[in-house]
Parts: C-alpha cells; structure tokens; sequence
C-alpha cells in the first residue's frame, strides 16, 4: 500500500511527469501493483508437536509488514481427550480463524475449552473474534490494559498490516484469571501470573508435559519489546521462568527452546538496554544519536535488534532524561 | 480492478492490438529520452528520497536557490515514529563546512518547518524532537559560505496524530503553571561547555487541534556572558511540546559563561535564563 502510494504520489512533482505516471498506469496497471502482487492476504499456519498432544504454531521474528500479515508471534494449543486449550489468538480475526481451522484439523471434534491471552499486545490476542464462544481468560490487568489501549493498537494495526486486518475487531477477554493449578482435558495445568514485560503476563505451564507457554517475558532470537516494559519486574519474571524448570519452552517470538540460555540472553539484553540508555542521558547523547549507537556483538544474534532497540531508546529514554533534568529542582 | 483491465487488454481485437506496438514504442521513446536527460543532470540533484513535494520544498525552504544533496550533511532519526508527537531528530554537519543557516523540514508534514538554525560560532550539530503527521521525508539543508544548500536527510515512517491532538499541557489545563520554566545542563571538557542540553515547558500549540489556537516558541537565542551571540534558533509549530534541545558548541571556556538564553514566544512572553558548566 505505502510503496503503491509512494509510487504514485512521486509524480507530483511536475505536470509533464504526472501525465507520464498516469499514461504509465494506464498502459501497465499491473507494474503498479507489482509490489504485494505475490501477497497472498491468507495465513499459512503449521502446527508444531511439542510434546504429545502440545502444538505450537511459529511466527516469523519479524516486524510487522504487509508481506507476514503480522504472523510474527507465536501461539499453541494443548489437545486432551475432551477439547482443547488455546494459547494466545494471533494479530487478526483471519489469523484466528487460520488458528481454529489449524486446531480443527489437527483434532477433529474437540471442542475449544478454554483460550488464554498472555497479555494484551495486538498480536497476540486480536484473533479473538474467532474463538467468541468460547470463554477467553486473561489477568485482572491484562483486561483493563485491553480496554485502555486496544482501540490505538486496533488503528495502528490496520494501518501496518492494511487488507491482512480486514473484519478485525476488539474481543476483550470475557474471564479473569489468577495464578492457579487446574485440570482440564485431561492435562494438567498451572498458570502463572508474571509482568514486567507489560503490566501483567500470563504463563501456562502444562504439568502433564512439562511444556510451558511463556508469553512475551521470553524472546528467542529475536531482540524483546520494550514498550510497556519495567525492567524490575522482568527480570524477576524471568528467573521464575527459569525456576519453573520446563521441558520445553514456547517463547512468545522466536523457536521454542530447553535450557535457560535464552532465558539469561534476554536478562543480560535487557539489563543492557536500561544501563546503556541511562549511562547515555547522563553523558549528554542526544536521543537520536543514541538510536544509532554501536550494539555489542553478544546480542547480534537476535533478529530485529536495531529497529527493536530503537524503539527501546523512544521508550526508555524520555523518562530517564526527565528524571536527569528534574533532579535537584 | 488493474487483473480485470490487463484481461481485457489481453482479449482487445486484432486492429486495435497492432497499434499498441507503436504506442508502446512511442512510450519507450519518450522513456529514453527522460532517461538520458536525467542522466544528463549530476546525481547530487535528484532526489535521494523519491519525495512527491521535493520541488514545492525547493521553492518554499530554499528559496529556489542553488542545492545538492550531500553526504555531508546527516540526519538522524528513527525509521519508524514509536510516538509520533515525540520524534526525535538530530542534525550533524560534517566537520570543515562553514554554514550560515540550517534549515530542517518535513516535506509532507501539514507543516513542513521545523527550526532554522543560525549558528554563529557553534559547530551547527543541534538535536531536538518533533510531531509528525503521517510518513514523511525529513531533511536539513545547510547554506554555505558558497551560497549553496546542502540537503541531507531520511524518510520517517509516523502513525499520524503527532500535528493535530491536543497538547498535553492544554488537556490537563496546566500549561500555564509551568510555561518558560528552563533548565539546562553542560556537558564538557573540565570548565568548558561543549555541548548544552536544555529543555524549556511550553505547550507548542499547532493551532492544527480545533478551538486551540497556534502558541509556540519562535525564537531562542543564545550568546555568552559578553552578550555575543552564538546562535539563533528560528522555532515553527512542528517541534514538540515541552522541548529539549541539544546545541554543540567550540568549547566555551569559563570567563564566556554563563551562557545566556533568551527565549520568545508568538505570544509575545520572553524568559531570560543562564547556564554555566556545573
């Protein structure tokens, strides 16, 4: 869409050129729209078995863009022999509907018993609609931070993702949740209440497996999101994630992983982020000279670092420099 | 609709489809001859950023005065505007380029000047943050000494909203309880200043959010203790509310300070402050 507009509006820069831009059009329409012609606007969806009965279905550790429809997280479900239980919903109502056909196939008849949003990030729970029917659990602060700022993601979705959104609208979560053990489908399950990556993030351990679904407090590969981040709280989160002791790990974005290296990557990231930026303000740095400064080598291995970390320094910057100008007032 | 169209071209009677060829080489021609009369033109004149407005900002900010793009002249700022009333820019001159001014604008902006930037002895590296309205390259030409503009720049991707909403101090209704409070703080070398940062309260209305009229700085200069000057900042509606700026400086050494800055708004209000290194 924006390359589209781009190419279009370039011509304005003089009549002799418009005229030419728009005999061009005229004659090769199909050039215009060369750019998303491969687009395909529908998800390609693969479930992954984790463990026995345990699927997790893997997004790219992108950006959102108009080619991935914003298919950049990861989601699951667990099938019992009763239903199924769904582990966060996907970026729009087609990615949840995707989903729910994904589960159809994968277990035919079962009915969708429970679905969990992990937190309230747009790509992770604007595929409600799909599951309307179902009851749709999220903690007490995942609610009110749906209610506060779903409406601005739900515009700043469509305007990323264009055609991939189309029919998209807010499903809040109809449940409320606080951590506790409980037996559904024949799986037994724990949930647990973490936050620091947002203001509350929900983690769903599956004891019968030894899988545990982690939401947005675990990255792999893929550089963290900072935008309603408090650095404290994450990084306590994620040493319980490690205490949980878990087979097998879904991270909200990147490939599922065992062991904690990941786990301490993203502590010693983000403990990184909040030391440097700070350290920064304090030396003088301009914010826009600290968006473009060196990252050590130690988290190249993460995808989307520089765009990531850029957004880190809008978030993280401000507070810190008001802090530094206010002091001694 | 363009699948729809291509078909039927593709289904069009055979008299009509033998005179596309000659249309078609009639296109290529003139396509060729574009080409070549670009290639005609040093590449130091055609756009880097492919802008629909280059040309009305040429007129409008240059004064259609003589310019290339260069290199030399840097603009830093984020690809994407995380808040898009508060994006952050800053502008680096390359060392051993004498300026007279700088200008910095958004090309698609609903207001495209940013700040002016007469810098008098400074090295004319400035940062300072800004509201954007939608996608827009962004750019800072420098005048030389040789009457030629040096454009730099980069394209800003924005949500929009960053013009037209409310200032937050106009929401809250207290902008008026801290309008022209001012801080700064030095950054250099032992007694020297090197770089000042400073932020001033004002609520930068744009007078784009209806029933709030245009209130914004206009102008802040900044001399040392002598009253010499050391650079003039001309301030438009896009710069953000509340600012912070960053103003490098040829290292002030302690008998010129305090700095001295005087800052003017559209409403004729002025506030006087100093700053010495701490």
């Amino acid at each position: 869409m924006y390359m589209d507009e781009r190419m279009t509006m370039r011509a304005g820069a003089s009549c002799w050129q418009l005229a030419r831009t728009a005999l061009f059009a005229l004659l090769f329409p199909f050039l215009v729209l060369e750019a998303h012609a491969d687009v395909p606007w529908s998800y390609t969806l693969e479930a992954t078995e984790v463990a026995p009965g345990v699927y997790a279905v893997l997004g790219s550790t992108e950006h959102f863009n108009l080619k991935n429809g914003g298919n950049i997280v990861n989601t699951g479900f667990v099938v019992g022999d009763t239903g199924v239980v769904v582990f966060d919903t996907g970026p729009s109502v087609r990615y949840g509907e995707a989903l729910r056909a994904l589960i159809a196939k994968t277990a035919p008849g079962r009915p969708v018993e429970l679905v969990l949003n992990s937190h309230h990030h747009p790509d992770h729970v604007f595929g409600n609609q799909a599951f309307a029917d179902a009851p749709i659990g999220a903690l007490a602060d995942t609610e009110r931070m749906f209610e506060a700022q779903g409406e601005a993601f739900l515009d700043n979705l469509y305007r990323l993702l264009g055609p991939w959104m189309s029919g998209t609208e807010l499903v809040a979560p109809n449940s409320t949740l606080s951590p506790t053990r409980f037996e559904l489908v024949g799986h037994e399950f724990e949930l647990f209440a973490l936050a620091g990556h947002s203001e509350a993030d929900l983690a769903l351990f599956d004891r019968t497996t030894g899988v545990l679904f982690c939401g947005d407090v675990c990255f792999n590969a893929r550089a963290p999101t900072t935008p309603n981040a408090r650095i404290d709280a994450w990084q306590t989160a994620l040493k319980r994630v490690e205490a949980i002791g878990a087979r097998v790990i879904v991270p909200g974005h990147g490939p599922i992983f065992s062991g904690a290296a990941p786990l301490q990557l993203n502590a010693a990231y983000l403990a990184w982020v909040y030391g440097f930026i700070a350290q920064q303000v304090a030396s003088g740095a301009d914010m826009a000279e600290v968006m473009f400064a060196p990252i050590p080598e130690h988290y190249q291995t993460y995808d989307t670092l520089r765009e990531e970390f850029q957004r880190s320094v809008m978030h993280l910057f401000p507070p810190e420099e008001q802090r530094l100008f206010e002091q001694g007032e | 609709m363009s699948l729809a169209r291509l078909r039927s071209l593709a289904s069009i009677s055979a008299p009509i489809a033998a005179l596309i060829p000659r249309a078609l080489r009639a296109l290529l021609l003139a396509g060729a001859v574009s080409l070549a009369h670009a290639d005609a033109s040093p590449p130091t004149h055609i756009d880097p950023l492919n802008s629909p407005s280059w040309a009305q900002m040429h007129a409008r900010m240059l004064n259609g005065e003589p310019y290339a793009f260069s290199d030399k002249i840097t603009v830093l700022s984020p690809d994407s505007a995380e808040d898009p009333a508060n994006v952050p820019v800053s502008v680096h001159i390359a060392a051993g380029i004498a300026v007279k001014r700088v200008v910095v604008f958004a090309d698609l902006n609903p207001i495209q000047k940013v700040i002016e930037l007469e810098p008098f002895e400074v090295p004319a590296s400035f940062g300072f943050r800004i509201k954007l309205e939608q996608a827009t390259p962004l750019r800072a030409a420098a005048l030389t000494d040789e009457g030629i503009w040096l454009v730099g720049g980069r394209w800003v991707d924005s949500a929009g909203g960053g013009c037209t909403q409310p200032s937050a101090g106009r929401v809250s209704g207290n902008w008026h309880e801290t309008i022209g409070q001012f801080r700064a703080l030095t950054f250099g070398e032992a007694e020297h200043i090197s770089r000042v940062r400073f932020r001033i309260m004002h609520p930068m209305d744009t007078g784009l959010s209806p029933g709030i009229p245009a209130f914004y700085i206009d102008r802040i200069t900044v001399s040392d203790a002598a009253d010499v000057p050391l650079a003039t900042l001309n301030v438009f509606e896009p710069i953000s509310e509340n600012p912070y700026f960053t103003l490098d400086l040829a290292d002030l050494a302690a008998e010129r300070q305090p700095l001295k800055f005087a800052v003017h708004d559209i409403g004729g209000n002025e506030f006087n402050h100093q700053a010495a290194a701490e």
